[in-house]
C-alpha cells in the first residue's frame, strides 16, 4: 500500500508526458484529484503496511524502505490536503492550457517526493527525495515568469544549495561514524558512539539543513519572497506541505525516533522554535502585502510546532503534531482568502482591501475562521493545539517558553487583527464592483473554513484517536 | 396574544409536570468531570412541597400575566424570561447539593435583569442596582460554598450537618445567612425592590418580590439552618438573625406608612414582611420555625394578591398614585373585596392565614426575649396603619370625575385575584392541617410533634391573642383620629412622619441616606478613583512603550532583510556553527 503512494504520482507523471497525453489531456487534474482523494481517505481509514524496494547487494547504505506509522498517518493527510486545496485553486486560477500542464508536471513530483519523504527509513533517501521535491519547488515558485518569481526562486535555489552542503556533509559523517545511513543504524551508531565529536557535528549539520528547509529563523531568508512571489496555488502548496513535509516533518521524524531526546537537541529546537514565534510574529506586523503576512505568520506557527516538539513531553509532541496538521489548514484557508481578494483589487496590498467585506461577505467571514484559529480562539482548533503545546512545555517545567508562547500569542492576535480590521473596517470602498465570486474558492473557502470549526469542536475525538496514539507510539 | 397564550400553556405543563415530579420522587446525579463535582438532584422533604407551590403560584400568576402583558412593549422578551427564570427556580428548589444549587441560583440572575429591563430604557438604572445587589449576595452565597467545600465538607444536603463550632463554620455560616438574606430582600439587600416597583413590569413584583424571592431565599434560610448546618446554633448567630429579623420589619414598615404610591407601598412591606420569617427562623423553636415557614407560603399569597390588586388598578385607572386614586370600591368592587381579604390577612386579623402564622412567631420571639416580640407587634402596628390609609385612600373617600369612567377589570385578570383571595381564606380555615404537614416535612421537627396550640398554649395563647387585638384595635383608633384630625386619609400617618426621632429618619430615608447601595456607590466612587490611577498606568504601557517597543523591534527586523544574499547565507551559516559549538559543548 505505502509503495502506491509513491508509484501512483510516477504512473500519473509518466502518462502525462508519454504519447497518449494528447488523447487524455483534460484527465489529469481528475486523476490526481482521485488520487489525492484517496490518499486523504486511505490516511484516515487506512491500515498500517511497509515495502521493502531496492536490494542490499548494491550497498549496505542504499536500502529503499518504506514504512507508514501513526506519525505518518497524519503527515499524508497534511499532503493530501493542501494537494487538494492545491490543485483545484490551479484549476480555478491558471485558464491556459500551457501553464496549467507545466504546473501539473510538477505538482505531481512535488507530491511523490513528499510522500516518499513521509514514508522513508534512511537518512540519504531521505535527502534524495527532499531535493526531488525542491528541485520541483523551484520551478513552481519561477512557473510565471515575471522578475520577483525569478528572484524568490532564486534565492530558495541559493538557500536549498546551502541546505544540501549541510544535509551531505551530515550524510557523509553518518556513513563515517555509523554502519549505515538507514534510522536504525545511526540510532545503534549514536547508542554505541554518542560521545564522538563527529557525530554530533553530523547532527548538527543534518539539523540546520532541514531547519534551512523548513525555514525556521534564521534559517528563514527565502521563505517571505517564496511564499509572497509564488502564484496563489503554489502558495498553498508550499505553505501547506512542501515547507512542512521537506523541513518540518523531517525533524520530527528524526528526533523522535533516531536522536531521541537529550537536553542538548531539546534546547536547540526551542531556541530556534521561541526565535521564530517572536521574530516571525513581530515580522509579520511590519507587512503590508497580504501573503509576504502569511508567509512570515507560517515561521511563527511552525514555531510552536518546534516548540512543542522542544518540550519532549506526550502533551507536548501531540500539541506539535496536532497544530502540524491545524496549520495546514487555517493557512490553506487564508492563501485561498488572499486568492479571492486578488481576483478583486488586483494586488496583495492589505490597504486595497478596506471594506472588501461589503462586496466579498463570504470571504471575509471565512478569514476570520483562518483568523481565529491562527490566534487561537477557542472553539477553533488552532487553540487546542497551542494549549497542547504551551501545556507540554509547561510539564516539561520550560515555564519560560510557555510564557513566550502564550505572549507571542498577542502579537499573532495583533497581526491578524490588523488585517480582519482592513477587511471588516475599512468603509464601504467604490473601487469595488460587485462582480460573481468564483463559487469553487467559495466552496473551498467555506468547506476549510469548516474544517477548522469541526477539528476545534471535535478535538477530543482526534486528540484520542490520533494526535495521543501518534505521541504515544513515539515516546518511550 | 399568540405569545400570551403559549405563555399560559407552558405554565399549565410546567404545573401538570410539577406534579408528575412531586408525585414520583426520584434522585438523579451528573458527574462534572472535575474535582469530584456532581450535579445533582433530588426530590422529597421541604424542598418539593416548595417547589410545587412555586409552580401554583406560577400557574395563577401566568394567567394574569399575560393578560396583563398584551400589547405591552417587549412582551415576549418579558414573558420567555420568566420561563428562564422558571427554569432556574425549579433548579434550585430539586438541587441535592450546593453546587447544584448555586449554579441555577447564579442563573437566575439573567432573567431578572431582563425581566426589569424589558420595561424599556429607564429601567436599565433599577436592573443594574437589582443585579448588583443581588449579585452581592450570591457572590457571598458562593464565598460560603467555597469555604465549606475548602473546609473538607461535602456539599451534599444529604450529609450529615456540620456543627457550627469554630471560626471556619461560623463565617460561613453567615455568608450563606447573607446569601438567603439577598434573595428574599431583607435588610441590608432591600433597596432595589422599591425601584424596581417604579420601573419594573408589575407581573414582576408580584412573581418575584413578593413570590418567588420569598420562597428561595426562605426556603434556602430553612436548608441552612435544619440541613446543612445542626441546631442548635450558637446563641449568638441566633441572636443576629432574630435582630436581623426585627430590624428589617421595624425599618421597612416605617418606609412604608409614608408612601403615597399603591405599588410602592406594596413593595416596603414585601421587605418588611420578610423580617418576620427570618425572625421565626432565627428562634431556632420549633414553634418559630413552623411560623416562619407558614408565614412563607402566607405572606406569598397576600403580597401576590395586593400586587395583583394593584396591577388591576393601574390597568383600569391609569396610574397607581393614591392620591389621584379614591372611591373605587365602587367601580371596582370585586378587586376591592379582594383587597379586603388579603389586607387583612397581611395585617394578622382573625380568622384569616396571617393571623396564625404571626402568633406563632410571636410566641417563639417572645420565648427568646420580650425585645424580638416588641419589634414584631410593632411592626403589626404599622402594617395595619399603613393598609387602612391605603385602602382608605384607593377605595373609599371621594371619587374624581375622571375617575368615574373605571371599569371593572377583565375577568381573565380578576380570577387569578380572586383565587389567592380564597386561598388566604382557606389557609386560615385549615391552619392546623398546614402547620401539621410542615411538622411532617422537616425531619428536625419529626421528634418534637408540636402543633399550634401547643406552641401558642404555652404562654397561654389568650394573652398574646389579646395584645394583637388591642393594637389592631390601636391601628383602626390610630387611623380614625388622624384622618379626623387631618381630614385626609392620605395624610393619615403624617403624625408618625412628624414624630420625633422619627423625623429625621424620614429626612434620611427620603435622601437615599439610609440605602446601602448608594453608600457602596460612594466607596465605588473612592476605588474607581483609586483604579483608574493604576488604568492609567496600564494603559501608558499598552498605549505608550509596548507597541513602540514592538514597532520599533519589527521595523528593524525588517530592515535587516534587505534582499542582501550575503547576510542571508551568512545567518545561515552563523546559526549552523552555533548549533554544532552548543552541541559540542
Amino acid at each position: 500500500m505505502a509503495g502506491w503512494l509513491v508509484l501512483i504520482p510516477f504512473i500519473i507523471l509518466v502518462l502525462m508526458n508519454s504519447p497518449v497525453r494528447r488523447i487524455i489531456k483534460h484527465a489529469y487534474f481528475g486523476l490526481l484529484l482521485v488520487f489525492l482523494s484517496w490518499q486523504l481517505g486511505f490516511t484516515i481509514f487506512g491500515s498500517q503496511r511497509s515495502l521493502n524496494l531496492g536490494n542490499n547487494s548494491l550497498a549496505p547504505w542504499l536500502k529503499f524502505q518504506l514504512n507508514i506509522d501513526s506519525l505518518s498517518v497524519i503527515v499524508l493527510a497534511v499532503i493530501s490536503l493542501a494537494g487538494l486545496v492545491s490543485l483545484i485553486l490551479a484549476q480555478v486560477l491558471i485558464k491556459e492550457n500551457r501553464p496549467r500542464q507545466h504546473f501539473l508536471n510538477l505538482f505531481t513530483i512535488a507530491i511523490l517526493g513528499m510522500n516518499a519523504v513521509t514514508m522513508l527509513e534512511d537518512v540519504f533517501s531521505l535527502y534524495v527525495f527532499l531535493e526531488v521535491t525542491a528541485v520541483s519547488s523551484f520551478v513552481l515558485i519561477a512557473l510565471q515568469k515575471n522578475r520577483d518569481c525569478l528572484e524568490a526562486s532564486f534565492k530558495y535555489l541559493v538557500m536549498s544549495s546551502v541546505a544540501t552542503l549541510l544535509l551531505l556533509s551530515g550524510v557523509a559523517l553518518f556513513i563515517l561514524t555509523c554502519s549505515g545511513t538507514s534510522f536504525a543504524a545511526i540510532s545503534e551508531g549514536m547508542a554505541f558512539a554518542g560521545t564522538s565529536p563527529w557525530i554530533k557535528v553530523a547532527l548538527g549539520l543534518f539539523t540546520c539543513g532541514l531547519l534551512i528547509k523548513s525555514g525556521m529563523i534564521p534559517f528563514h531568508a527565502w521563505v517571505p519572497d517564496a511564499y509572497a512571489a509564488a502564484s496563489d496555488p503554489v502558495s498553498v502548496l508550499l505553505a501547506g506541505a512542501v515547507t512542512k513535509v521537506a523541513g518540518l516533518y523531517a525533524i520530527l521524524r528524526l528526533v523522535i525516533f533516531v536522536w531521541g531526546f537529550s537536553p542538548v537537541i531539546e534546547q536547540t529546537l526551542l531556541f530556534v522554535g521561541a526565535l521564530s514565534v517572536v521574530g516571525g510574529a513581530l515580522l509579520a506586523l511590519a507587512q503590508k502585502d497580504f501573503k509576504r503576512m502569511l508567509a512570515y505568520s507560517s515561521i511563527s506557527q511552525l514555531g510552536y510546532v518546534l516548540l512543542g516538539l522542544g518540550s519532549g513531553t506526550m502533551v507536548g509532541v501531540a500539541g506539535a503534531i496536532f497544530h502540524f496538521f491545524n496549520h495546514t489548514v487555517f493557512k490553506s484557508l487564508l492563501f485561498v482568502n488572499a486568492a479571492s481578494f486578488k481576483q478583486h483589487t488586483g494586488s496583495d496590498d492589505m490597504e486595497k482591501l478596506k471594506g472588501v467585506s461589503s462586496v466579498m461577505p463570504c470571504s471575509s467571514i471565512t478569514s476570520l475562521a483562518g483568523f481565529f484559529s491562527g490566534a487561537g480562539i477557542p472553539p477553533f482548533a488552532g487553540f487546542w493545539s497551542k494549549l497542547l503545546v504551551i501545556l507540554g512545555l509547561w510539564e516539561a517545567s520550560r515555564q519560560g517558553y510557555a510564557v513566550i508562547a502564550i505572549l507571542a500569542g498577542l502579537l499573532t492576535m495583533g497581526y491578524f487583527l490588523n488585517l480582519e480590521r482592513k477587511i471588516f473596517l475599512g468603509g464601504e470602498s467604490v473601487e469595488f464592483k460587485k462582480h460573481k465570486v468564483n463559487n469553487t474558492i467559495v466552496w473551498l473557502e467555506v468547506t476549510l473554513a469548516l474544517l477548522t470549526l469541526l477539528c476545534g469542536l471535535f478535538y477530543p475525538y482526534l486528540l484520542e484517536h490520533f494526535m495521543l496514539p501518534a505521541a504515544a507510539s513515539m515516546l518511550p | 396574544m399568540i405569545p400570551g397564550i403559549f405563555f399560559i400553556i407552558a405554565c399549565l405543563l410546567h404545573f401538570g409536570l410539577a406534579l408528575f415530579i412531586f408525585t414520583h420522587p426520584v434522585s438523579l446525579s451528573f458527574p462534572l468531570g472535575v474535582f469530584g463535582w456532581e450535579l445533582g438532584f433530588r426530590v422529597g422533604g421541604l424542598s418539593a412541597s416548595v417547589f410545587l407551590a412555586a409552580a401554583v403560584f406560577l400557574m395563577i400568576l401566568g394567567v394574569y400575566t399575560a393578560i396583563f402583558m398584551r400589547g405591552k412593549k417587549n412582551s415576549v422578551l418579558f414573558l420567555s424570561s420568566i420561563i428562564f427564570s422558571a427554569l432556574c427556580v425549579d433548579g434550585v428548589f430539586l438541587a441535592a447539593n450546593l453546587l447544584t444549587l448555586l449554579f441555577f441560583w447564579e442563573a437566575l440572575l439573567i432573567p431578572l435583569w431582563l425581566m426589569i429591563a424589558s420595561r424599556g430604557s429607564l429601567a436599565f438604572k433599577t436592573a443594574t442596582k437589582a443585579l448588583i445587589i443581588v449579585g452581592v449576595g450570591d457572590f457571598c452565597l458562593m464565598a460560603g460554598a467555597a469555604l465549606l467545600w475548602a473546609q473538607g465538607y461535602t456539599l451534599w444536603f444529604s450529609a450529615p450537618p456540620i456543627m457550627v463550632n469554630n471560626t471556619a463554620t461560623s463565617v460561613a455560616f453567615i455568608l450563606l445567612f447573607l446569601g438567603a438574606l439577598s434573595k428574599a430582600g431583607a435588610l441590608p439587600f432591600h433597596s432595589w425592590i422599591p425601584d424596581a416597583a417604579d420601573d419594573a413590569p408589575l407581573p414582576f413584583m408580584a412573581l418575584f418580590p413578593a413570590v418567588m424571592e420569598k420562597l428561595l431565599g426562605i426556603y434556602f434560610l430553612a436548608l441552612i439552618c435544619l440541613e446543612i448546618f445542626a441546631q442548635p446554633l450558637p446563641s449568638w448567630l441566633g441572636l443576629l438573625m432574630m435582630l436581623t429579623g426585627g430590624i428589617t420589619i421595624i425599618f421597612a414598615v416605617l418606609l412604608a406608612l409614608v408612601q403615597k404610591d399603591y405599588k410602592k407601598l406594596l413593595s416596603y412591606h414585601a421587605i418588611s414582611q420578610v423580617g418576620y420569617m427570618v425572625l421565626g427562623i432565627g428562634t431556632g423553636l420549633p414553634g418559630g420555625i413552623i411560623g416562619g415557614l407558614f408565614h412563607m407560603i402566607n405572606n406569598a399569597l397576600y403580597k401576590s394578591g395586593l400586587f395583583l390588586t394593584s396591577g388591576s388598578v393601574e390597568r383600569q385607572a391609569g396610574t397607581t398614585d393614591l392620591a389621584r386614586l379614591g372611591g373605587l370600591f365602587s367601580r371596582m368592587p370585586i378587586t376591592a373585596v379582594c383587597f379586603i381579604i388579603t389586607a387583612v390577612s397581611i395585617s394578622g386579623v382573625w380568622p384569616f392565614n396571617g393571623f396564625f402564622s404571626k402568633e406563632l412567631i410571636y410566641a417563639a420571639a417572645f420565648k427568646r426575649g420580650a425585645i424580638f416580640y416588641i419589634m414584631a407587634i410593632l411592626g403589626s402596628f404599622f402594617t395595619a396603619a399603613s393598609f387602612l390609609k391605603l385602602g382608605h385612600a384607593a377605595y373609599w373617600g371621594k371619587i374624581t370625575p375622571v375617575n368615574k369612567q373605571i371599569k371593572e377589570a377583565p375577568f381573565m385578570m380578576l380570577m387569578p385575584t380572586v383565587v389567592i383571595a380564597l386561598f388566604c381564606i382557606a389557609g386560615g380555615i385549615f391552619h392546623q392541617n398546614i402547620e401539621v404537614y410542615i411538622t411532617k416535612i422537616i425531619p428536625f421537627l419529626n421528634h418534637t410533634p408540636i402543633i399550634h396550640n401547643e406552641a401558642v398554649g404555652e404562654i397561654s395563647g389568650n394573652i398574646l391573642v389579646m395584645m394583637t387585638l388591642i393594637i389592631l384595635g390601636g391601628a383602626i383608633i390610630n387611623h380614625v383620629f388622624a384622618f379626623r384630625m387631618t381630614g385626609s386619609s392620605l395624610k393619615a400617618a403624617e403624625h408618625i412622619n412628624q414624630a420625633p426621632f422619627l423625623v429625621s429618619f424620614y429626612r434620611r430615608a427620603e435622601n437615599k441616606e439610609l440605602d446601602p447601595y448608594e453608600f457602596a456607590k460612594v466607596g465605588m466612587g473612592i476605588f474607581l478613583r483609586w483604579a483608574s490611577a493604576i488604568e492609567a498606568r496600564i494603559e501608558n504601557f499598552y498605549e505608550g512603550w509596548a507597541p513602540t517597543l514592538i514597532n520599533s523591534a519589527s521595523a528593524a527586523l525588517s530592515r535587516m532583510h534587505s534582499g542582501n544574499y550575503a547576510w542571508y547565507i551568512l545567518w545561515a551559516v552563523g546559526g549552523t556553527i552555533s548549533v554544532i559549538i552548543f552541541m559540542l559543548r
